[in-house]
C-alpha cells in the first residue's frame, strides 16, 4: 500500500482549510485535495466570464431540477471563501435554539459556540463597515430603511486593507490584493508552513471506509488517483460532499443522505434611479437588515448588486427592450431578498450519473419571498425609483445540508462527533451538516463548527498525533 | 467578425449561435449587435467549464438555430423568456433552454473581449468599469 497519510481532507473552503490549520498545529499528516485550481492574488482573474468558468462548479450555473433557481458554488483552492462576500456573522439565538431543539445537542448554544467563534476570529481581520465605506447604492438603502422604520446595521466583513478607490466588486473573483479573509490569505498558509500538502486539480470520486484506513480514488488532470489514510474529512460543501457520499453507495447505509437541502433562495430587485448610482463602485456591500419583523417574517434584506453578466442574465427580457434596460447600468440601485428556507430539498444521482438538485420553492417560501420583494419594491418606489426589476430566477449561495447532523443515522448522517454514522473514520463540517437553514451567512460558523471537530479528531487520535510529534515522523 | 474556431463546437454550430445571439442582442445605434463584438472567439471560456452533457445538448440546438430560420429562432427565445405562463412541467424545460440560451449569449457578450476584429465592447457602453489596485508588499 501506498503512503498512508494521518488525515485526507476532500475541499479547500472554510471547513478543509480549519481543520487542516488544527490538525496540522498538532503535528498531523495532512493532505489536501481540491477539484479547482490553484489561483493567487496576482493571478486572479480580471473579469467576469473568467471568474465564472474558471473559479465556479459548470461556470456558475447548477440549475435547480425546474430550473428556478441557480446554485453557486466556488471550484477553486480556497473553496466558496475565494468567490463570496465574506460577511463573518455569528448565529443568533434564534439559528442556535432551532438546531438545539432539532438535534438534541446542547452545544448548539451561544455560550457553546462561542469558544469557536472566538477562536477562528482570533485568526481573522474583521472590519465593521463604516459610513465612509458607503456607496450610493448603501446610501439608498439606509435612507429607504429609516424614511420606513426598519432596523439596519453595519456589516462585519473579513477584510485586512481594501484601501482608497477601489471597487471591492473586483473581490467576487478573487481578490487581486489578498485583502478579503479568503481561505487562502488565513488559515491556508498557516496549515501549509505546518506542512499541509494541496493537490489540486484533483477530484475525488469514492470513499472507502475500513476499520482502519479509509481509501480515497479519483482523478488528477485526467489521471486515476488512489489515496490511503487513517481519517478522512469531506469538506466539499453541501453539494460535493453530498454528491460524494452518494457515489460511494452509502445511502441505503445512511437514508437521510441526500435529504434536507437548503440554500437561502435570493430575489435579486433593481432599480432604475434617474441619477447615476454606480452600485458596482467602492465598498461593494457595507450594511444589511437588522429588523426583528424580517427576522420574523424569514427573510433579510441584503445591499448587494452584480456584474453585467449577472445583471444582464436575471432582468427578464432580451433583444431592444434588453439593450435599454442594461445602457441604464450606471443608474442602478439594488436590494436583494434572502429567505431562511423552511422547505428542504433532496439531492440524489440521476441514471446519467450527475447531481440532481431537486430544490423547489415551497409554497411558504414563496409567500416569505413575496412578502420580501413587496418591501423591496416599496422602498425603491419611496426612493423615487422610476423602474423597479425583481428578477424571476432565484440564486443559491449559501448551500446547507444534505448530510444533517444529528443523533441517529434514521434522520441524520453526522453524529455530534460530526463523525458519519457507523463510519467512525470519517468526519464532516461542512455547510452539509447544517439540520435547517439558518437565515444567517453560514461562513463563520462553518470555520467555527469545523474547529470543534479537529478537536475531536485530534481527540480520537491524539495520542498518535503526538507521537508523531515527538518522534519528528510522518506515518 | 473574428474568425468562427472552436475545440468544442463545429463551424455551422458556432453560426447557429451567432444567429441566436443577432435575435437576443441585436444591436441598436449605441450597442453592437452580438456578432459586431468578436465575443463568440471565446465560447470555449464560457462552455469549457460546463458538464459535457451540456456542452453536448447545446450543440445540438445550434445545429437547430445553424437551420432554422430566424422567425422561429425568435419564437424559441420568446418560449423560453416567458417560460413562467406555462403549466409547471413544460415551464422547467423551457426555464432550463432560457438558462442555457442566455447564459451563453449574455456571458459572451458582457466579458468585455471583443476578439480579434477589435469590435465595441458593450461594457464600454455601460461604461462598466472596476479599479482594484494591488496591495503593496
Amino acid at each position: 500500500m501506498k503512503h498512508l497519510h494521518d488525515v485526507i481532507i476532500v475541499g479547500s473552503g472554510a471547513s478543509g482549510s480549519v481543520i487542516a490549520h488544527e490538525l496540522t498545529q498538532a503535528g498531523a499528516d495532512v493532505l489536501m485535495l481540491e477539484a479547482g485550481r490553484r489561483f493567487s492574488a496576482a493571478t486572479f482573474p480580471d473579469n467576469e466570464l473568467d471568474a465564472n468558468a474558471q473559479l465556479m462548479w459548470n461556470g456558475g450555473m447548477d440549475a435547480s431540477r425546474d430550473a428556478s433557481t441557480l446554485f453557486i458554488r466556488g471550484k477553486v483552492v480556497g473553496g466558496g471563501t475565494i468567490i463570496n462576500q465574506c460577511l463573518l456573522d455569528r448565529f443568533d439565538d434564534i439559528a442556535l435554539d432551532s438546531w438545539r431543539h432539532r438535534t438534541r445537542m446542547d452545544f448548539f448554544s451561544s455560550d457553546q459556540m462561542a469558544l469557536h467563534y472566538d477562536t477562528v476570529e482570533s485568526h481573522l481581520a474583521l472590519h465593521h463597515m463604516a459610513p465612509s465605506d458607503w456607496n450610493t447604492n448603501a446610501e439608498l438603502y439606509v435612507k429607504g430603511f429609516e424614511s420606513k422604520g426598519y432596523g439596519w446595521a453595519p456589516l462585519r466583513r473579513g477584510q485586512r486593507d481594501c484601501g482608497s478607490g477601489n471597487d471591492c466588486m473586483t473581490c467576487l473573483g478573487g481578490c487581486p490584493r489578498a485583502s478579503k479573509q479568503s481561505m487562502l490569505e488565513t488559515f491556508l498558509p498557516k496549515a501549509e508552513s505546518n506542512g499541509l500538502r494541496i493537490e489540486s486539480e484533483c477530484t475525488v470520486r469514492e470513499v472507502v471506509h475500513g476499520p482502519s484506513f479509509v481509501t480515497v480514488s479519483g482523478y488528477q488532470r485526467g489521471q486515476p488517483i488512489t489515496l490511503y489514510a487513517r481519517k478522512v474529512v469531506l469538506a466539499s460543501g453541501a453539494l460535493g460532499t453530498t454528491e460524494l457520499l452518494l457515489r460511494s453507495r452509502l445511502q441505503d447505509r445512511l437514508p437521510a443522505l441526500g435529504h434536507g437541502f437548503y440554500c437561502h433562495p435570493q430575489w435579486m430587485t433593481v432599480a432604475l434611479f434617474h441619477d447615476r448610482v454606480d452600485s458596482h463602485k467602492g465598498a461593494f456591500q457595507t450594511v444589511k437588515s437588522d429588523e426583528p419583523r424580517f427576522r420574523a417574517a424569514g427573510f433579510k434584506l441584503e445591499n448587494v448588486f452584480a456584474g453585467p453578466i449577472a445583471i444582464g442574465l436575471l432582468k427578464p427580457g432580451y433583444g431592444l427592450d434588453h439593450q435599454r434596460f442594461m445602457r441604464q447600468y450606471r443608474n442602478m440601485a439594488c436590494i436583494e431578498v434572502a429567505v431562511r428556507d423552511q422547505g428542504a430539498g433532496t439531492l440524489r444521482l440521476t441514471g446519467r450519473d450527475r447531481l440532481d438538485i431537486d430544490k423547489p420553492l415551497a409554497d411558504v417560501d414563496r409567500q416569505t419571498a413575496d412578502h420580501g420583494n413587496q418591501v423591496v419594491v416599496d422602498l425603491f418606489q419611496t426612493l423615487g425609483a422610476k423602474e423597479v426589476v425583481t428578477s424571476p430566477l432565484q440564486i443559491g449561495l449559501h448551500l446547507m445540508g444534505g448530510c444533517s447532523i444529528g443523533q441517529n443515522a434514521a434522520d441524520s448522517v453526522v453524529n455530534e462527533h460530526f463523525q458519519v454514522h457507523g463510519l467512525p473514520n470519517m468526519y464532516i463540517a461542512d455547510s452539509s451538516i447544517f439540520p435547517n437553514a439558518p437565515g444567517i451567512n453560514p461562513s463563520l460558523t462553518i470555520m467555527a463548527l469545523s474547529q470543534r471537530a479537529a478537536q475531536h479528531i485530534l481527540s480520537d487520535c491524539g495520542a498518535r498525533v503526538e507521537q508523531h510529534q515527538q518522534q519528528g515522523v510522518s506515518a | 467578425m473574428s474568425p468562427l474556431t472552436s475545440k468544442l463546437f463545429s463551424y455551422r454550430q458556432l453560426l447557429g449561435l451567432q444567429k441566436l445571439g443577432d435575435v437576443m442582442i441585436p444591436g441598436d445605434r449605441e450597442f453592437p449587435a452580438f456578432s459586431e463584438t468578436g465575443c463568440l472567439a471565446y465560447v470555449d471560456t464560457a462552455m469549457g467549464s460546463a458538464h459535457p452533457d451540456d456542452i453536448r445538448d447545446f450543440g445540438f440546438l445550434l445545429w437547430f438555430f445553424y437551420l432554422a430560420p430566424t422567425p422561429l429562432i425568435r419564437s424559441v427565445v420568446w418560449l423560453a423568456d416567458n417560460a413562467e405562463q406555462f403549466p409547471n412541467a413544460i415551464a422547467g424545460l423551457l426555464r432550463k433552454l432560457n438558462i442555457g440560451l442566455k447564459g451563453v449569449v449574455v456571458s459572451l457578450y458582457y466579458s468585455g473581449k471583443t476578439g480579434l476584429s477589435g469590435g465595441t465592447s458593450p461594457l464600454d457602453i455601460i461604461e462598466f468599469s472596476l479599479t482594484c489596485e494591488r496591495r503593496e508588499g
